[in-house]
């Protein structure tokens, strides 16, 4: 089963921690808890939904928990990611990537998650709603939302 | 008709143009690289974390246990000795308040009394009644001055010692001079 699924879950967790090491580790627990909870899996929806599920949630824990750059404004903690990427021998982006990466991190965690699924994967809003357990008009408004500010970011930073 | 795959994309990737064209003209790629291999090695690596103990111990920790436990032991006994030592003065203290306390109410003051076991009043009264008993030399030999005896006059009576001593009784050695008598 990880097999299967190792691949698609590290790049969504990747998006939403940027850092390998970070992505790892946030992988390796959610299969942990897949493994866990799998007794009590009871079919409700797509064993891929379920999954993706609890990977979204780890990676959420995980940002929320990172208190590493928590003190710096949002200004700051952009600015300070888009270092950190570029040093980071794992990133090969290149300067339009990391700006767009920036306007990303800006955004709350929720408009992050949506524009995540939405933009790098086509993820229809059908089953981003099973995932996230929000309705799709919601997520919608969400999706706009982000891609206005993010368009902003973009355009103020050029 | 249900949209494809290559529908779904293209219908996002218009939205996009239309109300983000900034965003639209950056490169869609994963930047993100990984690992060399790091896909084989990821079940093994999930399923040794399923599999053993989450709770980890220091290198050489049960090699080194004996030794720490008889050490803490040891140290507790030394730590344990200025306490106990203190301890044992503190209770003393407290036993000897105590039993002077007791003495004190069981057995009421009584006078103080000197060698030959008369009280000091008692004494005081016997030597103002008997004072003339009193060997004025043997007084003098006892090293007993006269501070207040003019110096200059001429060698003192009997009688003028005898009024000095009933004025200044309080002075003397109440011991010596009952042993006088």
């Amino acid at each position: 089963m990880i097999q299967s699924y190792q691949e698609i879950v590290y790049t969504r967790v990747r998006r939403m921690v940027h850092f390998h090491e970070d992505a790892n580790d946030v992988v390796q627990n959610t299969f942990i808890k897949v493994y866990r909870y799998l007794p009590d899996f009871k079919g409700q929806s797509a064993l891929s939904t379920w999954i993706y599920r609890i990977a979204t949630n780890e990676s959420i824990n995980h940002i929320n928990k990172n208190k590493k750059r928590q003190n710096l404004s949002v200004e700051a903690m952009v600015e300070e990611l888009g270092k950190e990427l570029m040093a980071d021998a794992y990133f090969d982006g290149n300067e339009g990537q990391i700006e767009l990466i920036k306007s990303i991190e800006q955004l709350p965690l929720k408009q992050r998650t949506v524009f995540n699924m939405r933009y790098f994967e086509e993820m229809p809003y059908v089953e981003m709603s099973e995932i996230l357990e929000t309705s799709v008009g919601s997520l919608k408004a969400s999706y706009h939302h982000a891609v206005k500010k993010i368009e902003t970011y973009l355009r103020e930073e050029k | 008709m249900k949209k494809n795959n290559y529908q779904k994309s293209q219908e996002i990737r218009d939205e996009i143009k239309e109300i983000a064209p900034t965003l639209s003209n950056i490169e869609k790629s994963n930047p993100y690289g990984l690992p060399m291999n790091y896909f084989e090695g990821l079940p093994n690596q999930i399923s040794s974390k399923l599999t053993t103990n989450p709770y980890k111990v220091s290198d050489k920790y049960f090699e080194q246990l004996a030794d720490n436990i008889q050490e803490s032991i040891k140290n507790q006994k030394e730590d344990s000795k200025p306490k106990i030592r203190l301890l044992k003065i503190v209770s003393g203290i407290a036993a000897s308040i105590l039993l002077i306390g007791a003495m004190y109410f069981l057995y009421p003051q009584e006078p103080a009394e000197v060698s030959n076991g008369l009280a000091v009043a008692e004494s005081e009264l016997f030597l103002e009644e008997n004072i003339h008993e009193l060997d004025i030399e043997e007084l003098m030999e006892l090293g007993l001055t006269m501070d207040d005896a003019p110096l200059d006059s001429e060698p003192l009576s009997k009688e003028v010692l005898e009024i000095y001593l009933e004025e200044n009784i309080e002075d003397f050695n109440i011991e010596e001079l009952t042993e006088l008598l």
